[in-house]
């Protein structure tokens, strides 16, 4: 038994899934941040139906099956699409089935859950006080950078941690994007499936341990954020 | 300084309820207090002063500088106004000690230590808000509002959450303010003792106009009410005394 499981540790679609796995999460979490901060801040201070709009388009990969998300983003990105035609052809950039695709498909996933907590820090005391930095003579980026980030660290620290646990168990959209080929696109959780489908209990199971942990582990950093 | 620095608006400005249509005058060195019901436009006006709201027609102007003048087509923002502004609440940045407070506003470290030191507070210059009295945090941000040398001066009822004996302590300070500095004060409170202790001219609101004769009516109602009090010698409102009984039998207290 034990011996199944270390061998299962050491078969090496688990080392390429999770260093895929490490690498996808080292470009999608800081784009999380880059995107989702200001985006969180713009919702939560804007008014009109732009905003709205936006509004409702980062709820969508909540709201819609994953599977779903990811075919549109299928139809959106393919070599024939109205994004990844441009794409491909101006920048030579092909997101499907390839790296910059399962970067895609873990932003896609946690974008919804990296902007509503600062969403919702924005939308508190926080008006008053960005009105404040304006009559101590302070500009948009100096109030952005010195008061609305600090005054909603804790809101960003929970929403990236909440991003990260969402986009580290993505399958749907990764699958569609990634198209899961052994060796290049075989993510933690679908090396998971695959290793299922195989039959391989044991590589399911160190695979599933492993994310369990990394999320348990979030789960205690996000709590003891909270509590500070 | 003198008349040149006078803060001089006319405003207008479509509300909700109401349309505010106001003009006021504050010279240097003086304290105009503009007092009146809730909701009658009293903030508004701090804030249209501000440069926080934008009114639809009017001119603000301090001296021979225009902030604001909708014909002409000038709209300094607030930043540029170089205004000092205190809240009755959220004034300080939470997440800021007091001396980060006060250095997010001035360069000048030993003007902000001496200002900190001036209002008693420079021992609190490590301590965040959250640890500090409300009465210490409202003086921490008068420091933090002085540190940039202002132009003028707006306080939107910043002494009415303290303690009387607080409250009495930095309307004192607010005096000495005035004379060191100079500068047009706009004071907004609900509180009528602080507006006649305070103001070098008191101006009340009612409906977004200004009501000359608000102020007096009140005073006469408040002296009429004390009278009744006194007449009938009731000590405590009646609610109140049915709800805690006092030890001791109180004379004359009205059912």
């Amino acid at each position: 038994m034990f011996e199944d499981w270390l061998a299962a540790a050491l078969h090496p679609e688990v080392a390429f899934s999770v260093g895929l796995t490490v690498r996808i999460m080292a470009v999608a979490v800081p784009i999380l941040f880059l995107l989702g901060v200001p985006l969180g801040y713009l919702l939560g201070k804007g008014r009109g139906k732009l905003v709205a709009t936006i509004d409702m388009l980062v709820s969508l990969p909540l709201i819609l099956p994953p599977m779903a998300v990811g075919f549109a983003l299928l139809l959106l990105f393919g070599r024939q699409g109205p994004l990844g035609a441009p794409l491909l052809r101006w920048l030579d950039v092909e997101l499907v089935f390839s790296f910059p695709g399962l970067v895609l498909a873990a932003v896609t996933a946690g974008i919804p859950l990296m902007v509503r907590p600062v969403q919702a820090a924005v939308r508190g005391d926080l008006t008053r006080l960005i009105e404040l930095s304006a009559m101590l003579g302070k500009n948009g980026l100096t109030t952005f950078l010195r008061v609305v980030l600090p005054h909603c660290r804790r809101s960003i620290a929970a929403g990236l941690f909440l991003a990260t646990g969402r986009a580290l168990g993505e399958v749907g959209v990764s699958l569609l994007l990634g198209g899961d080929i052994i060796g290049r696109t075989n993510t933690v959780s679908l090396e998971i499936y695959n290793a299922v489908f195989s039959g391989d209990f044991p590589r399911a199971g160190v695979l599933a341990l492993l994310l369990t942990a990394v999320s348990l582990g979030l789960t205690v950093v996000l709590k003891k954020t909270g509590k500070e | 300084m003198g008349d040149s620095v006078t803060l001089t608006a006319r405003l207008h400005k479509r509300l909700a309820h109401y349309t505010l249509d106001v003009e006021v005058e504050c010279p240097a060195g003086s304290i105009l207090v503009l007092t009146g019901p809730s909701g009658s436009g009293k903030t508004t006006l701090l804030r249209l002063l501000a440069g926080l709201d934008h009114p639809d027609e009017g001119r603000i102007s301090l001296g021979e500088t225009v902030w604001l003048d909708t014909a002409g087509g000038v709209r300094q923002k607030p930043q540029a106004r170089g205004i000092g502004l205190v809240f009755q609440e959220y004034s300080l940045f939470p997440h800021m000690t007091l001396a980060q407070n006060v250095a997010y506003a001035t360069t000048d470290r030993r003007w902000a230590h001496t200002l900190l030191a001036s209002f008693g507070i420079a021992h609190l210059a490590g301590s965040k808000p959250c640890a500090m009295s409300g009465g210490e945090r409202q003086r921490g941000a008068l420091c933090q509002a002085l540190a940039r040398r202002p132009t003028a001066l707006l306080l939107d009822e910043p002494f009415s959450a303290l303690d009387a004996a607080t409250r009495s302590a930095l309307r004192q300070e607010l005096l000495v303010i005035r004379e060191r500095f100079a500068i047009p004060i706009v004071h907004v409170t609900h509180d009528l003792a602080e507006a006649a202790l305070l103001g070098d001219t008191v101006l009340a609101l009612d409906q977004g106009r200004l009501d000359p004769l608000w102020f007096d009516r009140q005073v006469a109602e408040r002296l009429d009410e004390e009278r009744i009090l006194r007449e009938h010698q009731i000590t405590a409102p009646a609610g109140v005394t049915a709800l805690f009984p006092p030890t001791e039998t109180r004379k004359g207290v009205c059912a």
